[in-house]
């Protein structure tokens, strides 16, 4: 797993991660039981919680990230990859909680997908989030992508509440399917925790490689008028 | 030159320029009425209609905006107008709010025809009490749908194929504006089980979040448009 | 059946982001062989 943009760190976190992921995975397919009222379909929970609280981590981390690039103190082009890697990893994980909860969903009641509240500004988190890397992706200079972003990102934070707001007011959640997610044991709330933890490993070390790499597509950037005119040299010289 | 005075020039101008060449009669209007006809077509049934008009007219709304954004911009596009008032100091927020409020305009006339062509094409029917709820309804949903719109416009204005990311910005981040105009407005026309107290509590969501994209878009409309690193 | 959905999700979520990390590790050689380590300062 080692490559440019290992370094020590990147190493130690990655070898708890795969260590934790092992752990998870054994636990959750296996050592663990299955659940007295939803039987088997609660292992996906295992995936479907951690990664929905991971997801969310992400994003604000991407807000964080946001607002001190656009403070002038700290204004520095790392602030700005590290919100886009967040946003990407964020992206990531929002995509495995709508997809484990639509299994979920499927596993104890029958359907894929339910129009509440829960469900649907997850969703929307997800689509508003795809804008986001969208915007990155709009080119100009890496000062116009950060600023453009950074504005969209804050722009999220302002957005998002509102549309959760309303959509709670829409659909709030029943009473029955608040109730139908059943009452937590022990051994599995424990489950649920050391699931946040790992993903947590995971999402550090995700992030701490996908920023170098972004710092590197930038250099090749900002080098790539320099390597275009060196070669044309060599070929001239030739 | 004050903001307030910058603001209500940029207005007028942008309303003289529609008013001139008529794009919002020629061509959206049009649109939107198509849109609410492929609506009947689609959901076929004659009293479903009746019940999801609010929706459907909300919907063309949004849609037909999208169009209605994008020329708003384009207008300034041509001739470089929007960079040119920024080099000569013009403050952004006074562009912001200007545009901001010409769009709202062409979007409540938008709005009036649409519930027109809803009581012809949908059957909708009317009872007066509701009249001042709808209409401020109606009010609110614009002054926040003209902020924001012109807040994403800005963005997605120029060069290199950025227009066709405005959907993809703008339809989710105008969705409390859909729940909320159309909550207000069934219970404005007494269209399904929610009652004209319910439909005020909506306004009230429609007015916070005009106030917040408000506040929130005088402060990133500058950094948006400004292209300069 | 219910263990078909729930296999599934694990491997779906796992292969996944197992395939982006080995994309991603490509992508990162690839590029860092193209730039000076002035570029790569965490090294």
């Amino acid at each position: 797993m080692s490559g440019p943009t290992s370094t020590p760190a990147t190493r130690a976190i990655g070898i708890a991660t795969i260590v934790g992921l092992i752990w998870f995975v054994a636990f959750g397919l296996f050592l663990s039981p299955d659940d007295a009222v939803q039987r088997k379909g609660v292992r996906i929970l295992y995936i479907h919680v951690p990664s929905a609280w991971l997801a969310y981590l992400a994003f604000i981390v991407t807000a964080v990230s946001s607002a001190a690039y656009l403070w002038k103190r700290t204004r520095s082009l790392t602030w700005d990859r590290l919100a886009g890697a967040s946003a990407e990893v964020g992206v990531l994980f929002m995509g495995i909680t709508l997809l484990t909860g639509s299994l979920w969903g499927r596993v104890s009641w029958g359907v894929y997908w339910v129009w509440d509240s829960r469900v649907t500004t997850t969703a929307f988190l997800f689509v508003t989030y795809l804008g986001y890397l969208a915007v990155r992706g709009l080119g100009g200079s890496h000062e116009q992508r950060a600023r453009r972003s950074a504005v969209v990102a804050l722009l999220a934070v302002l957005e998002i509440p509102l549309v959760h707001f309303s959509v709670e007011w829409w659909r709030p959640l029943h009473q029955q399917e608040s109730i139908a997610k059943g009452k937590l044991e022990n051994l599995m709330l424990f489950s649920l925790f050391v699931g946040v933890i790992v993903f947590t490993l995971l999402y550090v070390w995700l992030i701490m490689h996908r920023q170098r790499v972004l710092a590197m597509q930038d250099a090749l950037d900002d080098r790539g008028l320099e390597f275009a005119i060196a070669e044309r040299r060599q070929e001239a010289s030739l | 030159m004050t903001s307030f005075a910058v603001t209500k020039l940029v207005a007028a101008k942008d309303l003289r320029i529609e008013l001139r060449s008529r794009v919002l009669i020629n061509q959206v209007l049009p649109f939107a009425a198509i849109t609410m006809v492929l609506f009947a077509f689609a959901l076929d049934q004659d009293d479903l209609l009746v019940r999801v008009a609010p929706g459907l007219v909300w919907l063309a709304t949004l849609f037909s905006m999208l169009v209605v954004v994008q020329r708003s911009f384009a207008v300034e596009a041509g001739d470089g107008a929007l960079d040119a008032l920024r080099v000569a100091g013009v403050p952004a927020q006074g562009i912001f709010f200007g545009k901001a409020a010409a769009l709202a305009v062409q979007l409540l006339v938008l709005e009036t025809l649409l519930f027109a062509a809803a009581f012809v094409l949908y059957s909708s029917r009317f009872d007066g009490a509701g009249v001042f709820l709808l209409i401020t309804s109606a009010l609110a949903a614009s002054c926040g749908l003209g902020l924001v719109g012109t807040l994403y416009g800005g963005l997605t204005t120029g060069t290199k194929g950025r227009e066709s990311l405005l959907p993809l910005l703008l339809l989710p981040v105008v969705a409390p504006v859909l729940i909320g105009a159309t909550r207000a407005t069934e219970a404005a026309l007494g269209v399904g089980r929610i009652s004209m107290q319910e439909g005020w509590a909506w306004v009230a969501l429609l007015v916070t979040y005009a106030l917040l994209f408000g506040i929130g878009g005088s402060i990133g409309f500058g950094p948006l448009v400004d292209d300069t690193a | 059946m219910e263990t078909g959905f729930v296999v599934l999700s694990y491997v779906v979520t796992f292969g996944g982001i197992a395939i982006l990390v080995a994309a991603m590790m490509r992508r990162a050689r690839s590029m860092s062989a193209r730039l000076p380590p002035e570029d790569q300062p965490w090294t």
